[in-house]
């Protein structure tokens, strides 16, 4: 809103007491690579520079689209002309016997990480319950603090990131690292037994922990949108403009349900790139621009342990237009694949080979003609993507500032 | 209205094939070890260039950041990475269309060309 030298009122509105941060910072704290309070990324101070005011710790129950208010659970109103819902996403309860007296302890926000480090002080063995990134990059933050940690997932890891060769070579590396996975388990009851957890799983032995942590998936965080007359399906609606069915109200991040770039149906993106630029547009459109969000597309990079696995666009799509190219290398722990449709790139899943990640992202969204070249592009990707960016930049000489 | 900074351009159509001088002397001279420039070698197509860094008006990096490690300098246009502050979650490499993210797997961290400050090593090799 800033950059179009908007002078419109801003205030963000956080349920949260502290200053904001990004949750997906919160293993490399966990981890001790990085100091908590190295993660901020805007104060109140800052904010005020740039017009915008904060208010934390305060929760919002309802919104009132035709007076244009939010209730927050204080009782207390603010009147809006513009509002963005960007409330995120919030962890999904697994319904487990004995999970309530246990107690449920979820891995989303700070005050998480801030609860799980106290936990620590009197225990180091933790169960991990799922298998998707947050529940990995928890994995990897205990490990790095010396934690035992055992990963109890329905299916497998990654399942809905990477296919199940790369996922079988990315569970070997975290099995040689210690940490104890069993797959294809579902845990069925949680009981306090002789000071630790024990879970009872549907197959093979009740496995024992100081404290189990359940990762089992997000969904929206949508509740306090009941009877406002926005539309709710996976998520909040919105259109290209981020703007939900009412006319002044918007929706980006986690919690918008938006134009997806490569199906053309809409879906939840509950990943960070995709947040950013939607609320970008969400707020320029906010202040009387004219933006379009182009759709957005999955991509995750996960490093770990000296790994780094990185998938983007459909790595899974499979059919008859469809050429799919693999090569794996067990020994070097590398993995490549190449999704390609009608000569276009698609889809990309590298484990462990150096390229750059957006130029492969580029590729997609640019839907340049790989051509004749998809051996080559298999054999040497890091190349063959350098030049296939190049050419389509149509650059003859390369500026190197600007 | 936009501000115009200083440029270094390559004619990557002129690179010797197979050679990485500027990618060496990026190497040997900057202070963490690792080139932020990289040379691209694809000789079955006859290609020789190098990528690196395009120090964007509106760059994408900084925008996704998590952390917020990364900065365009007012003055002089300069993108640079805040080692101290980079998480090594690689999502500025995923962002940056022209490979301009040096990431390091080794060392968990990631890097990107910030001209030397002044006196680019590339252009002396």
């Amino acid at each position: 809103m800033r950059r179009l030298n908007s002078g419109d009122e801003v205030t963000l509105v956080s349920m949260e007491q502290c200053d904001p941060y990004s949750p997906l910072s919160l293993p490399y704290v966990l981890g001790r690579r990085i100091k908590e309070s190295d993660i901020r990324l805007r104060d109140a101070k800052s904010l005020r520079r740039i017009g915008a005011t904060i208010i934390r710790g305060r929760k919002a129950v309802r919104v009132d689209t035709g007076a244009g208010e939010v209730i927050y659970d204080s009782g207390e109103r603010d009147r809006y002309d513009r509002l963005l819902i960007a409330t995120g996403s919030e962890p999904l309860i697994p319904s487990l016997e004995g999970l309530e007296e246990i107690g449920f302890q979820g891995f989303h926000v700070m005050e998480d990480l801030e609860e799980i480090t106290r936990k620590l002080q009197d225990g180091k063995e933790v169960l991990i319950y799922g298998g998707g990134l947050v529940a990995l990059g928890l994995a990897m933050g205990l490990m790095e603090r010396g934690c035992e940690v055992k990963i109890v997932v329905r299916s497998r890891i990654l399942r809905g990131y990477f296919d199940e060769e790369c996922g079988a070579l990315i569970t070997r590396i975290f099995e040689e690292r210690g940490c104890q996975i069993f797959s294809g388990c579902a845990i069925k009851t949680l009981r306090r037994s002789d000071g630790q957890v024990e879970a009872v799983l549907d197959k093979g032995p009740a496995i024992r922990t100081d404290f189990p942590i359940m990762c089992v998936g997000v969904r929206p965080r949508t509740a306090f949108l009941e009877g406002s007359g926005i539309m709710v399906r996976k998520g909040v609606v919105v259109n290209k403009r981020m703007q939900t069915n009412i006319e002044n109200v918007y929706a980006a991040g986690d919690v918008a349900e938006s134009p997806g770039f490569l199906m053309g149906v809409s879906g939840l993106s509950p990943i960070l790139p995709s947040a950013v630029e939607q609320g970008r547009i969400a707020g320029a459109n906010m202040a009387g621009g004219e933006l379009e969000y182009e759709g957005w597309i999955p991509m995750n990079s996960f490093n770990f342990f000296g790994h780094r696995a990185v998938t983007i666009g459909m790595f899974d799509a499979e059919g008859e237009k469809i050429e799919v190219l693999t090569e794996r290398d067990e020994a070097k722990q590398q993995f490549k694949k190449l999704v390609i449709e009608e000569g276009r790139l698609i889809g990309g899943s590298f484990l462990n080979i150096p390229l750059s990640a957006g130029i492969i992202r580029y590729l997609i969204r640019e839907k340049v003609d790989v051509g004749e070249s998809q051996k080559l592009f298999l054999e040497k990707p890091n190349e063959v993507s350098a030049w296939l960016m190049l050419r389509a930049e149509k650059r003859q000489t390369m500026p190197l500032g600007m | 209205m936009r501000t115009c900074y200083n440029t270094l351009s390559a004619a990557y159509g002129q690179c010797a094939p197979d050679c990485t001088a500027c990618e060496d002397a990026c190497a040997r001279l900057n202070s963490a070890g690792y080139p932020r420039m990289r040379s691209v070698h694809l000789p079955e197509m006859n290609f020789h260039g190098v990528i690196t860094c395009n120090q964007c008006g509106e760059p994408r990096c900084i925008e996704v950041c998590p952390t917020g490690a990364i900065t365009k300098d007012e003055a002089g246009g300069v993108v640079r990475i805040d080692q101290a502050r980079c998480l090594g979650c690689g999502l500025c490499d995923m962002m940056c269309p022209y490979g301009g993210v040096h990431y390091e797997t080794s060392m968990k961290k990631a890097f990107n060309c910030d001209l030397c400050d002044g006196q680019p090593r590339c252009v002396d090799a």
